[in-house]
């Protein structure tokens, strides 16, 4: 199944993890879950941050940092139609300002089970060069600012990341830590080929996809790292 | 006075922390589902499934270690190999452990190797570089390596399994049962399914730059022109189990066995 496919099943994926289907429709949509590992994570993912949300109490406040990457998505709380990172990340139907802000942060940071210390200055988003490609690319601006959200996110999410994991590093083998910046450095090559492919065909939007699941797995390695066990 | 005291008491304190190795051997009644979890930083843990309702863990605790604690009832049991807290250089610690076959097991390590066999039930691994290898008939499994090795080998079908690694190889040589899910993912860990011909499954399998491989016949094909991506789906055998694999980097062989 290919990317472009999977695009097409995003809206009946929220509408199944939100519990609105019924019937023939969402057969169609669970049987479309077991032949496609595209969706079916998604559907995970969606279901995971639905689960995590619902557990949160609405007073919680994000991190000042993260603030300025969330508040572009977060400040519009009925995404409209054609917002696709969006549709794929955040389903519309509980998309509350502080739920999302905690789950977005449950999502990138609060996970590691480690305290997020911030000390670094908030790091900018994307360069001015890559966001004017990004926005001659969409077919409004409205969507070019959801794609740059999406990255910025990504972007910074690892960044948190990192500081947890610099933290950590006492506690880790020089050998693990040598694996897990081998293969970051791998994951890093591959978003920088993804991005090159994207100055070439900058209305490629399922390089946006792939590039948008690089940053996920580079998301998940992160996370992953500063969970794993101290080796004393 | 108090120096002579404060003398003796570092003296006692090294003493302690330099104990020899230990040798253990405990029997604790496990019901046949028992739930056992087991946490070994380094040297080696062995699993070996039996039809006994009981627990026997044998085997010795390295030097720098503390203890062995075993907590639990005959539902439940935690076994940690503790350890003193100043301490940062220790020595591995060998467990081996027989239980009940149709148990559940959860094992986490971070350079123990990790050998479990003659098991039925379900098996949650978890190591950074240790080796991971699962022998029997495990109804449902989830292993996760760093840079370790997995390794799932089993002349029967599996249920179920989820096998992560970062780069640490990973192979399935295995029938798969019908309606089981199977996941693999690794960043640049190679992927090697040693599967039957006659076996029943659908197959999703992406790689970033990785090669894709298949004795099956299907050819993978590229994802875009400008990518070295791969995606290969086809089904065999009308397509019962449901397989999905991803790379970065890593290589992902199918192998016809």
């Amino acid at each position: 199944m290919s990317y472009t496919d999977c695009r097409n099943w995003e809206e009946s994926l929220n509408e199944l993890v939100d519990g609105n289907l019924a019937g023939p429709e969402r057969g169609k949509v669970e049987e479309h879950l077991l032949a496609c590992v595209n969706c079916r994570r998604l559907a995970d993912q969606l279901r995971a941050l639905k689960t995590a949300a619902a557990g949160l109490p609405r007073s919680i406040q994000p991190e000042r940092d993260l603030w300025p990457a969330l508040a572009g998505v977060l400040r519009r709380e009925k995404p409209g139609p054609g917002s696709d990172w969006q549709r794929r990340l955040l389903p519309p139907s509980w998309l509350t300002i502080p739920r999302l802000a905690a789950a977005a942060l449950l999502l990138v940071g609060l996970t590691v089970g480690v305290t997020l210390r911030l000390r670094r200055p908030p790091i900018p988003g994307l360069g001015e060069g890559r966001q004017a490609e990004v926005k001659a690319s969409f077919r409004n601006d409205r969507l070019a600012a959801d794609y740059i959200d999406a990255e910025s996110v990504f972007l910074r999410a690892s960044d948190l990341l990192i500081s947890v994991l610099d933290e950590r590093k006492e506690g880790l083998t020089p050998e693990t830590l040598a694996v897990v910046e081998e293969n970051l450095r791998i994951i890093n090559r591959a978003i920088d080929e993804v991005r090159s492919a994207l100055e070439s065909e900058p209305r490629d939007h399922q390089l946006e996809y792939v590039l948008t699941a690089m940053y996920r797995t580079k998301v998940d390695l992160l996370q992953r790292a500063t969970r794993l066990p101290a080796a004393s | 006075m108090r120096k002579l005291l404060a003398f003796l008491f570092v003296c006692a304190a090294g003493i302690g922390l330099a104990m020899p190795q230990q040798t253990i051997d405990e029997q604790r009644p496990a019901a046949r589902d028992v739930e056992i979890t087991i946490e070994n930083i380094a040297g080696s843990v062995t699993v070996v499934g039996w039809d006994r309702e009981e627990l026997q863990i044998t085997g010795t605790l390295g030097e720098g270690t503390k203890e062995l604690d075993v907590d639990g009832d005959r539902n439940s049991w935690d076994i940690e190999v503790e350890l003193h807290s100043n301490r940062r250089n220790i020595e591995g610690s060998n467990l081996e452990i027989r239980m009940p076959r149709g148990g559940r097991l959860t094992i986490e390590t971070v350079s123990a190797d990790i050998d479990v066999s003659d098991f039925d039930g379900t098996v949650e691994l978890e190591s950074v570089s240790g080796k991971i290898l699962v022998q029997g008939n495990p109804s449902e499994v989830e292993l996760a390596t760093v840079s370790g090795s997995i390794r799932l080998v089993s002349e029967g079908a599996v249920g179920s399994g989820e096998f992560q690694s970062v780069s640490g190889k990973i192979t399935l040589q295995a029938d798969l049962e019908d309606h089981g899910r199977f996941e693999f993912e690794t960043v640049s860990g190679n992927i090697d399914l040693r599967i039957p011909s006659k076996i029943s499954a659908r197959f999703d399998i992406s790689s970033f730059s990785g090669r894709i491989t298949n004795d099956f016949g299907e050819v993978a094909v590229k994802t875009s022109p400008y990518l070295p991506s791969e995606e290969l789906t086809f089904s065999v055998g009308g397509g019962g189990a449901r397989v999905t694999v991803k790379t970065v980097s890593g290589n992902v062989r199918l192998i016809e066995e």
